[in-house]
């Protein structure tokens, strides 16, 4: 009845029957909702975001009434409904149902959902406009729900900026910066029309963390160890190791390390094993096998090689670019 | 595929780094303290065995660079000579 990514023009008020409303994440149909009987769709797309964010499909014998979203609140105003708190339950129930599929809260019941939704709204992104910039304090928690984004390190750094992920329906961002009060790791960007997310501020993904509890922790240690062992999987050494990575993943943090940095200088102490995730590194030495050179010489870069650029930064759940 | 720096140095130089490293942009790093990755090269045989072979090709490869660094260093110097010859 209603195709995602359509035009949202009008809204539906079910009469009779039953309608499924799906949602597209990473190309795989979820059933989010059944609507029944008096039940509304389409009114909170139609004033927020100006296109339908998920698809309803009819059931047998369904009928909607189609109506002009001033209709319906000339309609609530007539019953002596208040318009603002219909929508807030409107709102607060769709966007729950939105984040019943992102594979971050997949494990948490529709209840505790319902609570956590309270803290989020749609937001609308036009295309080239920026959802956040890595020279910003990372104060949003950022769950993409349509379109798709691109992950960039940011144009205040040296050097051309690096596209380092594409993030799109399902995929989420910053609860690592956020909870250790550091920017936002990435510029991320929307590159396709009809983008949106839903947007929590940092008193919000807290109370996210509060009402998700064991449940919530369990998926985001999940989440951090299969991203872990994945970039773990593309360093050569450890190629087929994969009981390894896990334990390794146990062990291992994430360094972000703006231009410039020095994380070693030669015949010095060097404090751990490094892998690159992201940017690029110069290797350079004073001497050979204890032969001085003139002057620094550099033995490589170190990189992401390969094509498609770079791996991980270190939020969320995406598909590299 | 990603590359990685720090396993050779740990294991075969006592920690001690054979280069300096530093970020030309912005980076994303993932770090495995010193303490635990020594405890988990002990724990994997097969990794100490490819990191050992990577340490006996980067020797051969120090080798060879160091010859070529120096033809190259001797090159500049030759030609910063003659420049100053012709002053």
């Amino acid at each position: 009845m209603v195709e995602e990514n359509a035009p949202a023009r009008a809204m539906f008020l079910v009469v009779s029957g039953e309608f499924l409303r799906q949602k597209n994440i990473h190309g795989d149909q979820f059933g989010i909702s059944v609507l029944e009987p008096g039940d509304t769709s389409g009114l909170l797309e139609f004033l927020n975001v100006g296109f339908h964010v998920s698809s309803i499909v009819a059931g047998r014998s369904s009928v909607v009434l189609e109506m002009d979203p001033g209709e319906f609140e000339d309609f609530l105003k007539s019953l002596n409904l208040d318009v603002s708190v219909v929508m807030r339950g409107l709102c607060t129930d769709y966007v729950a149902d939105l984040l019943s599929c992102v594979p971050l809260l997949l494990d948490l019941e529709l209840a505790v959902l319902k609570k956590i939704a309270k803290n989020f709204s749609m937001v609308r992104y036009e295309k080239k406009q920026k959802l956040f910039e890595c020279s910003q304090l990372a104060t949003e928690f950022v769950v993409v729900m349509n379109g798709t984004t691109k992950a960039s390190t940011g144009g205040a750094n040296e050097g051309d900026p690096q596209i380092v992920g594409l993030y799109s329906s399902g995929d989420w961002m910053n609860e690592d910066a956020i909870r250790q009060k550091r920017n936002y790791p990435v510029d991320l960007t929307a590159v396709s029309d009809n983008c949106m997310a839903l947007v929590c501020n940092t008193e919000g993904f807290e109370r996210m963390l509060e009402l998700g509890g064991g449940v919530l922790a369990n998926s985001m240690q999940r989440v951090v160890s299969g991203r872990l062992a994945q970039a773990m999987g593309k360093c050569s050494v450890f190629a087929g190791l994969s009981a390894l990575t896990s334990k390794f993943a146990e062990f291992m943090h994430f360094d972000e390390v703006p231009s410039g940095t020095t994380i070693c200088n030669q015949f010095g102490k060097v404090d751990g094993f490094y892998i690159v995730l992201s940017g690029e590194l110069d290797m350079l030495v004073d001497s050979i096998g204890g032969v001085e050179l003139a002057r620094p010489h550099c033995k490589k870069k170190l990189k992401v090689r390969g094509r498609g650029g770079a791996g991980e930064t270190g939020e969320g759940s995406k598909r590299s670019a | 595929m990603n590359d990685f720096f720090g396993a050779d140095w740990l294991l075969f130089n006592k920690g001690e780094a054979q280069a300096s490293v530093i970020a030309s942009s912005h980076c994303v790093l993932l770090r495995t303290p010193s303490a635990s990755f020594d405890e988990l090269s002990v724990m994997c045989p097969l990794l100490r065995t490819r990191l050992d072979k990577l340490n006996e090709e980067q020797k051969e490869k120090d080798g060879m660079e160091l010859k070529l660094v120096k033809a190259v260093e001797e090159a500049v110097m030759d030609r910063e000579r003659k420049k100053g010859g012709g002053n």
